[in-house]
Protein backbone atom coordinates (compact mmCIF):
# COMPACT_ATOMS: atom_id res chain seq x y z
CA UNK A 1 0.00 0.00 0.00
CA UNK A 2 1.55 3.37 -0.94
CA UNK A 3 2.68 5.55 1.94
CA UNK A 4 1.21 9.06 2.21
CA UNK A 5 3.97 11.67 2.00
CA UNK A 6 5.52 12.23 5.46
CA UNK A 7 2.67 10.35 7.14
CA UNK A 8 5.41 8.08 8.45
CA UNK A 9 9.07 8.91 8.15
CA UNK A 10 11.65 6.68 6.57
CA UNK A 11 14.80 6.02 8.53
CA UNK A 12 16.70 8.55 6.41
CA UNK A 13 14.05 11.25 6.96
CA UNK A 14 14.04 10.51 10.69
CA UNK A 15 17.80 10.91 11.11
CA UNK A 16 17.99 14.03 8.92
CA UNK A 17 15.38 15.73 11.11
CA UNK A 18 17.16 14.48 14.23
CA UNK A 19 20.41 16.09 13.03
CA UNK A 20 18.57 19.40 12.65
CA UNK A 21 17.57 19.63 16.31
CA UNK A 22 20.47 22.08 16.43
CA UNK A 23 21.46 24.40 13.60
CA UNK A 24 23.50 22.49 11.08
CA UNK A 25 24.89 22.90 7.54
CA UNK A 26 23.00 20.74 5.10
CA UNK A 27 26.13 19.07 3.82
CA UNK A 28 27.32 18.13 7.32
CA UNK A 29 24.29 15.88 7.71
CA UNK A 30 25.98 13.51 5.24
CA UNK A 31 28.66 12.82 7.90
CA UNK A 32 26.51 13.12 11.01
CA UNK A 33 23.95 10.46 10.13
CA UNK A 34 26.44 7.59 9.64
CA UNK A 35 28.35 8.78 12.73
CA UNK A 36 25.15 8.79 14.81
CA UNK A 37 24.13 5.32 13.62
CA UNK A 38 27.60 3.69 13.59
CA UNK A 39 27.41 3.43 9.82
CA UNK A 40 24.05 1.66 9.85
CA UNK A 41 22.25 4.45 8.02
CA UNK A 42 23.69 6.36 5.08
CA UNK A 43 21.92 9.15 3.23
CA UNK A 44 22.76 9.71 -0.41
CA UNK A 45 23.82 13.25 -1.28
CA UNK A 46 21.04 13.55 -3.89
CA UNK A 47 18.44 12.16 -1.50
CA UNK A 48 19.55 14.57 1.23
CA UNK A 49 19.40 17.54 -1.12
CA UNK A 50 15.88 16.66 -2.28
CA UNK A 51 14.61 15.89 1.21
CA UNK A 52 15.91 19.20 2.57
CA UNK A 53 14.05 20.97 -0.26
CA UNK A 54 10.86 19.07 0.55
CA UNK A 55 11.15 19.62 4.32
CA UNK A 56 11.63 23.33 3.61
CA UNK A 57 8.53 23.42 1.40
CA UNK A 58 6.46 21.61 4.02
CA UNK A 59 7.66 23.97 6.76
CA UNK A 60 9.28 21.14 8.72
CA UNK A 61 12.63 22.92 8.77
CA UNK A 62 13.72 26.48 8.22
CA UNK A 63 16.82 28.10 6.76
CA UNK A 64 18.96 29.91 9.30
CA UNK A 65 22.06 30.98 7.37
CA UNK A 66 23.08 31.36 3.73
CA UNK A 67 26.81 31.66 2.97
CA UNK A 68 27.19 31.49 -0.79
CA UNK A 69 25.95 28.00 -1.65
CA UNK A 70 26.29 26.72 1.93
CA UNK A 71 23.02 26.82 3.82
CA UNK A 72 22.23 25.85 7.37
CA UNK A 73 18.89 24.67 8.68
CA UNK A 74 17.14 23.99 11.95
CA UNK A 75 14.10 21.98 12.89
CA UNK A 76 10.81 23.92 12.86
CA UNK A 77 7.84 23.22 15.12
CA UNK A 78 6.08 21.15 12.49
CA UNK A 79 9.23 19.08 11.99
CA UNK A 80 9.59 18.59 15.73
CA UNK A 81 5.96 17.42 15.93
CA UNK A 82 6.43 14.93 13.10
CA UNK A 83 9.65 13.64 14.65
CA UNK A 84 7.91 13.15 17.98
CA UNK A 85 4.98 11.43 16.34
CA UNK A 86 7.39 9.07 14.58
CA UNK A 87 9.27 8.44 17.82
CA UNK A 88 6.04 7.51 19.61
CA UNK A 89 5.11 5.20 16.75
CA UNK A 90 8.49 3.43 16.93
CA UNK A 91 8.22 3.17 20.72
CA UNK A 92 4.75 1.69 20.43
CA UNK A 93 6.13 -0.84 18.00
CA UNK A 94 8.98 -1.65 20.40
CA UNK A 95 6.50 -2.17 23.26
CA UNK A 96 4.36 -4.44 21.11
CA UNK A 97 7.47 -6.40 20.16
CA UNK A 98 8.51 -6.88 23.80
CA UNK A 99 4.97 -7.89 24.73
CA UNK A 100 5.00 -10.64 22.11
CA UNK A 101 8.58 -11.90 22.19
CA UNK A 102 9.31 -10.77 25.72
CA UNK A 103 6.59 -13.16 27.05
CA UNK A 104 8.07 -16.08 25.11
CA UNK A 105 11.50 -15.44 26.49
CA UNK A 106 10.22 -15.26 30.03
CA UNK B 1 49.23 7.81 -32.21
CA UNK B 2 46.21 6.94 -30.04
CA UNK B 3 43.23 9.26 -30.13
CA UNK B 4 42.75 11.29 -26.96
CA UNK B 5 39.00 11.74 -27.37
CA UNK B 6 36.21 9.94 -29.12
CA UNK B 7 32.60 10.79 -29.96
CA UNK B 8 29.83 8.26 -29.30
CA UNK B 9 26.14 8.25 -30.05
CA UNK B 10 24.21 6.45 -27.36
CA UNK B 11 20.90 4.83 -28.19
CA UNK B 12 19.84 4.73 -24.54
CA UNK B 13 16.64 6.53 -23.62
CA UNK B 14 16.88 9.66 -21.46
CA UNK B 15 15.51 7.82 -18.39
CA UNK B 16 17.59 4.67 -18.88
CA UNK B 17 19.94 5.40 -16.00
CA UNK B 18 20.92 1.75 -15.58
CA UNK B 19 21.92 1.30 -19.21
CA UNK B 20 23.86 4.57 -19.34
CA UNK B 21 25.65 3.79 -16.09
CA UNK B 22 26.63 0.29 -17.21
CA UNK B 23 27.90 1.62 -20.54
CA UNK B 24 30.05 4.33 -18.94
CA UNK B 25 31.48 1.95 -16.34
CA UNK B 26 32.44 -0.45 -19.11
CA UNK B 27 34.09 2.43 -20.99
CA UNK B 28 36.07 3.40 -17.87
CA UNK B 29 37.43 -0.15 -17.68
CA UNK B 30 38.61 0.30 -21.27
CA UNK B 31 40.23 3.66 -20.47
CA UNK B 32 37.56 6.22 -21.48
CA UNK B 33 36.01 8.86 -19.23
CA UNK B 34 32.91 10.88 -20.08
CA UNK B 35 34.08 14.43 -20.73
CA UNK B 36 30.99 16.27 -22.01
CA UNK B 37 27.61 15.83 -23.63
CA UNK B 38 27.06 17.83 -26.81
CA UNK B 39 24.12 18.13 -29.17
CA UNK B 40 26.02 15.89 -31.60
CA UNK B 41 27.09 13.02 -29.42
CA UNK B 42 28.89 12.29 -26.15
CA UNK B 43 32.61 13.01 -25.93
CA UNK B 44 34.85 10.64 -23.97
CA UNK B 45 38.49 11.29 -23.22
CA UNK B 46 41.28 8.84 -22.67
CA UNK B 47 42.34 7.90 -19.11
CA UNK B 48 44.14 5.00 -17.49
CA UNK B 49 41.71 2.07 -17.45
CA UNK B 50 40.15 1.80 -14.01
CA UNK B 51 37.08 0.81 -12.08
CA UNK B 52 34.79 3.77 -11.67
CA UNK B 53 31.31 4.00 -10.25
CA UNK B 54 28.94 6.13 -12.29
CA UNK B 55 25.58 7.56 -11.30
CA UNK B 56 23.05 9.14 -13.60
CA UNK B 57 20.89 11.73 -11.83
CA UNK B 58 18.21 14.15 -12.97
CA UNK B 59 17.66 17.75 -11.98
CA UNK B 60 14.13 18.67 -13.17
CA UNK B 61 14.55 22.42 -12.61
CA UNK B 62 17.44 22.59 -15.09
CA UNK B 63 16.99 23.18 -18.80
CA UNK B 64 19.10 22.66 -21.90
CA UNK B 65 18.63 26.41 -22.51
CA UNK B 66 20.19 27.52 -19.21
CA UNK B 67 23.13 29.87 -19.88
CA UNK B 68 24.97 28.34 -16.96
CA UNK B 69 24.21 25.81 -14.20
CA UNK B 70 21.57 26.99 -11.72
CA UNK B 71 22.65 27.90 -8.19
CA UNK B 72 20.58 24.98 -6.87
CA UNK B 73 22.28 22.67 -9.37
CA UNK B 74 25.70 23.79 -8.17
CA UNK B 75 24.57 23.25 -4.58
CA UNK B 76 23.43 19.73 -5.53
CA UNK B 77 26.83 19.10 -7.12
CA UNK B 78 28.56 20.35 -3.93
CA UNK B 79 26.57 17.80 -1.91
CA UNK B 80 27.63 15.05 -4.29
CA UNK B 81 31.27 16.13 -4.22
CA UNK B 82 31.22 15.86 -0.42
CA UNK B 83 30.82 12.08 -0.76
CA UNK B 84 33.35 11.70 -3.57
CA UNK B 85 31.02 12.08 -6.58
CA UNK B 86 32.64 14.20 -9.30
CA UNK B 87 30.53 15.73 -12.05
CA UNK B 88 31.54 14.12 -15.36
CA UNK B 89 29.07 15.93 -17.61
CA UNK B 90 25.68 17.60 -17.54
CA UNK B 91 23.19 18.47 -20.25
CA UNK B 92 19.87 20.01 -19.38
CA UNK B 93 18.25 17.89 -16.70
CA UNK B 94 20.74 15.07 -17.03
CA UNK B 95 23.74 15.04 -14.69
CA UNK B 96 26.30 12.25 -14.65
CA UNK B 97 28.73 11.72 -11.79
CA UNK B 98 31.57 9.32 -11.24
CA UNK B 99 33.30 8.17 -8.07
CA UNK B 100 36.70 6.57 -7.63
CA UNK B 101 36.01 5.20 -4.14
CA UNK B 102 35.66 1.47 -3.67
CA UNK B 103 32.17 1.33 -2.23
CA UNK B 104 30.67 4.83 -2.35
CA UNK B 105 27.30 5.71 -0.87
CA UNK B 106 24.98 6.07 -3.87
CA UNK B 107 23.74 9.56 -4.66
CA UNK B 108 20.13 8.34 -4.43
CA UNK B 109 19.23 6.15 -1.47
CA UNK B 110 15.44 6.63 -1.46
CA UNK B 111 13.70 4.83 -4.32
CA UNK B 112 10.41 6.73 -3.98
CA UNK B 113 12.17 10.08 -4.11
CA UNK B 114 14.43 9.03 -6.96
CA UNK B 115 11.47 7.87 -9.01
CA UNK B 116 9.62 11.14 -8.38
CA UNK B 117 12.65 13.07 -9.59
CA UNK B 118 13.04 10.98 -12.74
CA UNK B 119 9.35 11.27 -13.55
CA UNK B 120 9.40 15.06 -13.09
CA UNK B 121 12.40 15.34 -15.44
CA UNK B 122 10.83 13.01 -18.01
CA UNK B 123 7.50 14.90 -17.94
CA UNK B 124 9.27 18.21 -18.48
CA UNK B 125 11.38 17.49 -21.53
CA UNK B 126 11.62 13.92 -22.78
CA UNK B 127 7.96 12.91 -22.78
CA UNK B 128 6.63 16.01 -24.62
CA UNK B 129 9.26 15.46 -27.37
CA UNK B 130 8.43 11.79 -27.80
CA UNK B 131 4.69 12.47 -27.77
CA UNK B 132 5.17 15.19 -30.38
CA UNK B 133 7.19 12.78 -32.53
CA UNK B 134 4.44 10.19 -32.09
CA UNK B 135 1.77 12.71 -33.12
CA UNK B 136 3.74 13.81 -36.20
CA UNK B 137 4.38 10.17 -37.11
CA UNK B 138 0.70 9.28 -36.73
CA UNK B 139 -0.22 12.23 -38.96
CA UNK B 140 2.33 11.36 -41.65
CA UNK B 141 1.67 7.64 -41.51
CA UNK B 142 -2.03 8.48 -41.82
CA UNK B 143 -1.31 10.72 -44.80
CA UNK B 144 0.75 7.95 -46.35
CA UNK B 145 -2.11 5.46 -46.06
CA UNK B 146 -4.52 8.08 -47.41
CA UNK B 147 -2.24 8.62 -50.44
CA UNK B 148 -2.01 4.85 -50.77
CA UNK B 149 -5.79 4.61 -50.98
CA UNK B 150 -5.85 7.31 -53.67
CA UNK B 151 -2.89 6.12 -55.73
CA UNK B 152 -1.68 2.61 -54.85
CA UNK B 153 0.21 2.32 -58.13
CA UNK B 154 2.21 5.48 -57.54
CA UNK B 155 3.07 4.41 -54.01
CA UNK B 156 3.86 0.72 -54.54
CA UNK B 157 5.97 1.30 -57.65
CA UNK B 158 8.07 4.05 -56.11
CA UNK B 159 10.99 3.13 -53.84
CA UNK B 160 11.05 6.74 -52.61
CA UNK B 161 7.41 6.64 -51.54
CA UNK B 162 7.78 3.21 -49.96
CA UNK B 163 10.90 4.38 -48.08
CA UNK B 164 9.09 7.49 -46.84
CA UNK B 165 6.16 5.36 -45.65
CA UNK B 166 8.58 2.93 -44.01
CA UNK B 167 10.34 5.78 -42.16
CA UNK B 168 7.12 7.21 -40.76
CA UNK B 169 5.87 3.77 -39.78
CA UNK B 170 9.16 2.95 -38.03
CA UNK B 171 9.16 6.36 -36.34
CA UNK B 172 5.64 5.71 -35.04
CA UNK B 173 6.62 2.24 -33.88
CA UNK B 174 9.74 3.49 -32.12
CA UNK B 175 8.05 6.39 -30.33
CA UNK B 176 5.02 4.30 -29.29
CA UNK B 177 7.18 1.48 -27.95
CA UNK B 178 9.36 4.01 -26.13
CA UNK B 179 6.38 5.66 -24.41
CA UNK B 180 4.77 2.33 -23.49
CA UNK B 181 8.11 0.99 -22.27
CA UNK B 182 8.63 4.02 -20.05
CA UNK B 183 5.20 3.89 -18.46
CA UNK B 184 5.39 0.14 -17.97
CA UNK B 185 8.69 0.54 -16.14
CA UNK B 186 7.44 3.56 -14.14
CA UNK B 187 4.36 1.67 -12.92
CA UNK B 188 6.42 -1.32 -11.82
CA UNK B 189 9.08 0.88 -10.23
CA UNK B 190 6.52 2.97 -8.34
CA UNK B 191 4.80 -0.13 -6.98
CA UNK B 192 8.12 -1.63 -5.84
CA UNK B 193 9.38 1.64 -4.33
CA UNK B 194 6.20 2.20 -2.37
CA UNK B 195 5.90 -1.41 -1.24
CA UNK B 196 9.43 -2.36 -0.21
CA UNK B 197 11.57 0.67 -1.02
CA UNK B 198 13.48 -1.08 -3.81
CA UNK B 199 14.46 0.58 -7.10
CA UNK B 200 13.57 -1.32 -10.26
CA UNK B 201 16.44 -0.93 -12.72
CA UNK B 202 15.61 0.44 -16.15
CA UNK B 203 15.88 -1.80 -19.18
CA UNK B 204 17.31 -0.62 -22.48
CA UNK B 205 15.47 -0.78 -25.74
CA UNK B 206 18.69 -0.47 -27.68
CA UNK B 207 18.37 -3.94 -29.21
CA UNK B 208 15.00 -2.95 -30.67
CA UNK B 209 16.39 0.44 -31.70
CA UNK B 210 19.32 -1.20 -33.51
CA UNK B 211 16.87 -3.36 -35.47
CA UNK B 212 14.89 -0.25 -36.46
CA UNK B 213 18.08 1.53 -37.45
CA UNK B 214 19.27 -1.41 -39.53
CA UNK B 215 15.90 -1.59 -41.33
CA UNK B 216 16.11 2.14 -42.08
CA UNK B 217 19.66 1.84 -43.38
CA UNK B 218 18.70 -1.10 -45.59
CA UNK B 219 15.76 0.94 -46.88
CA UNK B 220 18.02 3.92 -47.57
CA UNK B 221 20.60 1.80 -49.39
CA UNK B 222 17.76 0.24 -51.41
CA UNK B 223 16.49 3.71 -52.26
CA UNK B 224 19.91 4.98 -53.38
CA UNK B 225 20.58 1.85 -55.44
CA UNK B 226 17.18 2.17 -57.13
CA UNK B 227 18.16 5.61 -58.41
CA UNK B 228 20.90 4.06 -60.57
CA UNK B 229 22.07 6.61 -63.11
CA UNK B 230 19.22 8.92 -62.23
CA UNK B 231 20.47 12.39 -61.30
CA UNK B 232 17.78 12.75 -58.64
CA UNK B 233 20.21 11.36 -56.06
CA UNK B 234 21.63 14.90 -56.10
CA UNK B 235 18.29 16.12 -54.73
CA UNK B 236 18.40 13.62 -51.86
CA UNK B 237 21.98 14.43 -50.92
CA UNK B 238 21.38 18.18 -51.08
CA UNK B 239 18.15 17.83 -49.04
CA UNK B 240 19.96 15.85 -46.36
CA UNK B 241 22.78 18.36 -46.35
CA UNK B 242 20.37 21.28 -45.99
CA UNK B 243 18.51 19.55 -43.14
CA UNK B 244 21.76 18.88 -41.28
CA UNK B 245 22.82 22.46 -41.89
CA UNK B 246 19.48 23.64 -40.48
CA UNK B 247 19.98 21.54 -37.34
CA UNK B 248 23.51 22.84 -36.84
CA UNK B 249 22.25 26.39 -37.37
CA UNK B 250 19.51 26.09 -34.73
CA UNK B 251 21.78 24.40 -32.18
CA UNK B 252 24.44 27.02 -32.90
CA UNK B 253 21.92 29.81 -32.37
CA UNK B 254 20.85 28.37 -29.00
CA UNK B 255 24.49 27.96 -27.90
CA UNK B 256 25.24 31.52 -28.98
CA UNK B 257 22.31 32.75 -26.83
CA UNK B 258 23.73 30.77 -23.90
CA UNK B 259 27.15 32.38 -24.34
CA UNK B 260 25.44 35.78 -24.23
CA UNK B 261 23.87 34.69 -20.90
CA UNK B 262 20.31 35.02 -22.20
CA UNK B 263 17.83 33.48 -19.74
CA UNK B 264 16.49 29.97 -20.44
CA UNK B 265 12.96 31.31 -20.98
CA UNK B 266 14.06 33.79 -23.66
CA UNK B 267 16.53 31.37 -25.20
CA UNK B 268 13.80 28.75 -25.63
CA UNK B 269 11.36 31.24 -27.15
CA UNK B 270 13.91 32.85 -29.48
CA UNK B 271 15.39 29.52 -30.56
CA UNK B 272 11.89 28.27 -31.36
CA UNK B 273 11.19 31.42 -33.37
CA UNK B 274 14.54 31.17 -35.13
CA UNK B 275 13.92 27.50 -35.93
CA UNK B 276 10.54 28.30 -37.48
CA UNK B 277 12.05 31.11 -39.58
CA UNK B 278 15.03 28.96 -40.53
CA UNK B 279 12.61 26.18 -41.49
CA UNK B 280 10.69 28.49 -43.81
CA UNK B 281 13.94 29.88 -45.18
CA UNK B 282 15.31 26.41 -45.88
CA UNK B 283 12.06 25.33 -47.55
CA UNK B 284 12.23 28.48 -49.69
CA UNK B 285 15.82 27.78 -50.72
CA UNK B 286 14.97 24.17 -51.54
CA UNK B 287 11.97 25.25 -53.60
CA UNK B 288 14.14 27.68 -55.59
CA UNK B 289 16.75 24.97 -56.07
CA UNK B 290 14.21 22.39 -57.21
CA UNK B 291 12.48 24.83 -59.58
CA UNK B 292 15.85 25.86 -61.04
CA UNK B 293 16.76 22.22 -61.35
CA UNK B 294 13.57 21.49 -63.23
CA UNK B 295 13.96 24.57 -65.46
CA UNK B 296 17.57 23.77 -66.34
CA UNK B 297 17.05 20.03 -66.52
CA UNK B 298 19.57 19.35 -63.73
CA UNK B 299 17.22 16.85 -62.13
CA UNK B 300 16.02 15.25 -65.33
CA UNK B 301 16.61 11.57 -65.58
CA UNK B 302 18.36 12.26 -68.87
CA UNK B 303 18.89 15.46 -70.85
CA UNK B 304 15.72 16.35 -72.73
CA UNK B 305 15.46 17.60 -76.26
CA UNK B 306 13.20 20.44 -77.25
CA UNK B 307 11.91 22.06 -80.42
CA UNK B 308 10.98 25.64 -81.26
CA UNK B 309 7.42 26.52 -82.28
CA UNK B 310 5.89 30.03 -82.29
CA UNK B 311 8.90 31.35 -80.34
CA UNK B 312 8.42 28.80 -77.55
CA UNK B 313 10.46 25.70 -76.71
CA UNK B 314 8.46 22.48 -76.35
CA UNK B 315 9.55 19.04 -75.18
CA UNK B 316 10.49 16.78 -78.07
CA UNK B 317 12.09 13.84 -76.39
CA UNK B 318 12.61 12.60 -72.83
CA UNK B 319 13.76 9.14 -71.92
CA UNK B 320 14.47 7.14 -68.79
CA UNK B 321 17.92 5.50 -68.30
CA UNK B 322 16.21 2.28 -67.14
CA UNK B 323 14.71 1.77 -70.61
CA UNK B 324 16.60 2.60 -73.79
CA UNK B 325 13.65 2.72 -76.18
CA UNK B 326 9.87 3.01 -76.25
CA UNK B 327 8.80 -0.63 -76.61
CA UNK B 328 5.78 0.34 -78.72
CA UNK B 329 5.26 3.28 -81.06
CA UNK B 330 2.44 4.50 -83.31
CA UNK B 331 4.74 3.88 -86.29
CA UNK B 332 5.11 0.19 -85.32
CA UNK B 333 1.35 -0.25 -85.06
CA UNK B 334 0.93 1.50 -88.43
CA UNK B 335 3.48 -0.85 -90.02
CA UNK B 336 6.34 1.63 -90.33
CA UNK B 337 9.83 0.81 -89.01
CA UNK B 338 11.37 4.27 -88.45
CA UNK B 339 10.39 6.74 -85.75
CA UNK B 340 8.93 9.97 -87.13
CA UNK B 341 10.87 12.48 -84.99
CA UNK B 342 9.65 15.41 -87.13
CA UNK B 343 6.01 14.76 -86.24
CA UNK B 344 6.06 13.28 -82.75
CA UNK B 345 7.29 13.87 -79.23
CA UNK B 346 8.33 10.77 -77.29
CA UNK B 347 8.50 10.38 -73.51
CA UNK B 348 8.83 7.45 -71.23
CA UNK B 349 9.35 6.93 -67.50
CA UNK B 350 10.09 3.88 -65.42
CA UNK B 351 9.45 3.54 -61.72
CA UNK B 352 10.31 0.29 -60.01
CA UNK B 353 10.38 -0.96 -56.46
CA UNK B 354 10.77 -4.32 -54.71
CA UNK B 355 7.02 -4.81 -55.02
CA UNK B 356 6.15 -3.76 -58.56
CA UNK B 357 7.14 -1.68 -61.56
CA UNK B 358 5.42 0.95 -63.68
CA UNK B 359 6.34 2.02 -67.19
CA UNK B 360 4.63 5.02 -68.77
CA UNK B 361 5.05 5.76 -72.43
CA UNK B 362 3.71 8.81 -74.28
CA UNK B 363 3.72 9.60 -77.95
CA UNK B 364 1.91 12.74 -79.12
CA UNK B 365 2.00 14.87 -82.24
CA UNK B 366 4.21 17.96 -82.12
CA UNK B 367 2.50 21.32 -82.12
CA UNK B 368 3.74 21.93 -85.64
CA UNK B 369 2.13 18.63 -86.78
CA UNK B 370 -1.15 18.58 -84.88
CA UNK B 371 -3.65 15.92 -85.89
CA UNK B 372 -1.27 12.96 -86.03
CA UNK B 373 -2.69 9.98 -84.09
CA UNK B 374 -1.12 9.66 -80.64
CA UNK B 375 -0.84 7.03 -77.98
CA UNK B 376 -0.26 6.65 -74.23
CA UNK B 377 0.23 3.42 -72.33
CA UNK B 378 1.10 2.22 -68.85
CA UNK B 379 2.56 -1.17 -68.10
CA UNK B 380 2.47 -2.56 -64.57
CA UNK B 381 4.33 -5.69 -63.54
CA UNK B 382 4.07 -7.31 -60.10
CA UNK B 383 6.56 -9.07 -57.89
CA UNK B 384 3.95 -9.37 -55.19
CA UNK B 385 0.89 -11.07 -56.80
CA UNK B 386 -1.54 -9.55 -54.27
CA UNK B 387 -0.95 -6.14 -55.84
CA UNK B 388 -2.45 -7.26 -59.16
CA UNK B 389 -5.99 -7.21 -57.73
CA UNK B 390 -5.34 -4.02 -55.75
CA UNK B 391 -4.09 -2.13 -58.82
CA UNK B 392 -6.74 -3.54 -61.15
CA UNK B 393 -9.48 -2.49 -58.74
CA UNK B 394 -7.96 0.99 -58.56
CA UNK B 395 -7.77 1.33 -62.37
CA UNK B 396 -11.34 0.09 -62.76
CA UNK B 397 -12.76 2.87 -60.58
CA UNK B 398 -15.14 5.24 -62.39
CA UNK B 399 -13.18 8.11 -63.87
CA UNK B 400 -13.43 11.73 -62.80
CA UNK B 401 -14.41 12.79 -66.30
CA UNK B 402 -18.19 12.81 -66.45
CA UNK B 403 -21.10 14.49 -68.18
CA UNK B 404 -24.75 15.02 -67.37
CA UNK B 405 -27.46 13.67 -69.69
CA UNK B 406 -30.78 15.38 -70.58
CA UNK B 407 -32.42 13.71 -67.57
CA UNK B 408 -29.83 15.12 -65.18
CA UNK B 409 -28.08 11.75 -64.66
CA UNK B 410 -24.31 11.87 -64.23
CA UNK B 411 -22.46 9.65 -66.70
CA UNK B 412 -18.94 8.62 -65.72
CA UNK B 413 -16.22 6.98 -67.77
CA UNK B 414 -16.26 3.33 -66.75
CA UNK B 415 -14.47 0.18 -67.80
CA UNK B 416 -16.60 -2.67 -69.09
CA UNK B 417 -15.47 -6.23 -69.87
CA UNK B 418 -14.90 -7.04 -73.57
CA UNK B 419 -13.61 -10.01 -75.56
CA UNK B 420 -10.12 -10.95 -74.33
CA UNK B 421 -9.18 -13.41 -77.11
CA UNK B 422 -7.78 -10.85 -79.64
CA UNK B 423 -5.41 -9.66 -76.95
CA UNK B 424 -4.34 -13.11 -75.79
CA UNK B 425 -5.02 -11.94 -72.25
CA UNK B 426 -6.97 -13.31 -69.30
CA UNK B 427 -9.25 -10.28 -69.01
CA UNK B 428 -9.77 -7.10 -71.04
CA UNK B 429 -11.84 -4.04 -70.31
CA UNK B 430 -12.76 -1.11 -72.56
CA UNK B 431 -13.54 2.40 -71.35
CA UNK B 432 -17.08 3.57 -72.03
CA UNK B 433 -18.75 6.91 -71.58
CA UNK B 434 -22.33 5.76 -71.24
CA UNK B 435 -22.84 3.68 -74.37
CA UNK B 436 -20.04 5.37 -76.26
CA UNK B 437 -16.89 3.18 -76.49
CA UNK B 438 -13.61 5.06 -76.14
CA UNK B 439 -10.30 3.82 -77.53
CA UNK B 440 -8.87 3.01 -74.14
CA UNK B 441 -8.28 -0.52 -72.85
CA UNK B 442 -7.26 -2.25 -69.67
CA UNK B 443 -5.61 -5.60 -70.34
CA UNK B 444 -4.90 -8.10 -67.57
CA UNK B 445 -2.27 -10.84 -67.88
CA UNK B 446 -1.08 -13.21 -65.17
CA UNK B 447 1.32 -10.83 -63.43
CA UNK B 448 0.94 -7.73 -65.57
CA UNK B 449 -1.59 -5.06 -66.39
CA UNK B 450 -1.45 -2.78 -69.42
CA UNK B 451 -3.56 0.32 -69.88
CA UNK B 452 -3.46 1.81 -73.34
CA UNK B 453 -5.15 4.80 -74.96
CA UNK B 454 -4.94 5.48 -78.69
CA UNK B 455 -6.47 8.05 -81.06
CA UNK B 456 -7.98 5.50 -83.47
CA UNK B 457 -10.05 2.29 -83.49
CA UNK B 458 -7.62 -0.62 -83.00
CA UNK B 459 -7.69 -3.62 -85.34
CA UNK B 460 -7.34 -7.17 -84.04
CA UNK B 461 -3.91 -7.30 -85.65
CA UNK B 462 -2.84 -4.24 -83.71
CA UNK B 463 -4.23 -5.71 -80.49
CA UNK B 464 -2.05 -8.80 -81.00
CA UNK B 465 0.97 -6.58 -81.77
CA UNK B 466 0.41 -4.58 -78.57
CA UNK B 467 0.48 -7.78 -76.52
CA UNK B 468 3.64 -8.97 -78.33
CA UNK B 469 5.48 -5.70 -77.72
CA UNK B 470 4.32 -4.86 -74.21
CA UNK B 471 3.81 -8.17 -72.43
CA UNK B 472 6.97 -9.06 -70.48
Amino acid sequence: MPREKFKTLTEQMFYILLCLKNECYGMDILDRVPAMTQGRVNVGSGTLYNLLEQFLEEGMIRETKVEGRRRSYILADKGREMLEKEYRRICAQAVDYIQVFGEEET
Amino acid sequence: MMKETKRVFLLHAFYDRTGIREYLEAQARKGWLLDRISSFGWILRRIEPRELHYEVTYFPKASAFDPEPLEQQLAFQDFCEHTGWQLAAANGQLQIFYNERQDPTPIETDAVLELETIHKAVKKGYLPSILLLMAVSIMNAGLFFYRLSLDPIGIFSSTTNLFTGLCWFLSLLLSSVDVLHYFRWYRRARRAAQTDGSFVETKSLWGFQIVILVIMIIGLVGLLLSLGGNRQWILYVVTLGILLFGMVLCVGFSNWMKRRKVSAKWNRALTLGFSVLAGFGICGVMLIYVLSGIRHGWLDREPTEGYLYNDQIYLAHQEDPHQSELPLTVETLMGRSERDMEKYTYQWFVEESLLMGEFQGYQHSRRDHLGEPGMEYTMLWFRWPLLYDVCLKHLMQPRHSYSVDIYGNIIYDEYKAVEAAPWGAQEVYRLYHGDYAKDQYLIGYEDQIIEIEVDWELTEEQMTMITEKLKK
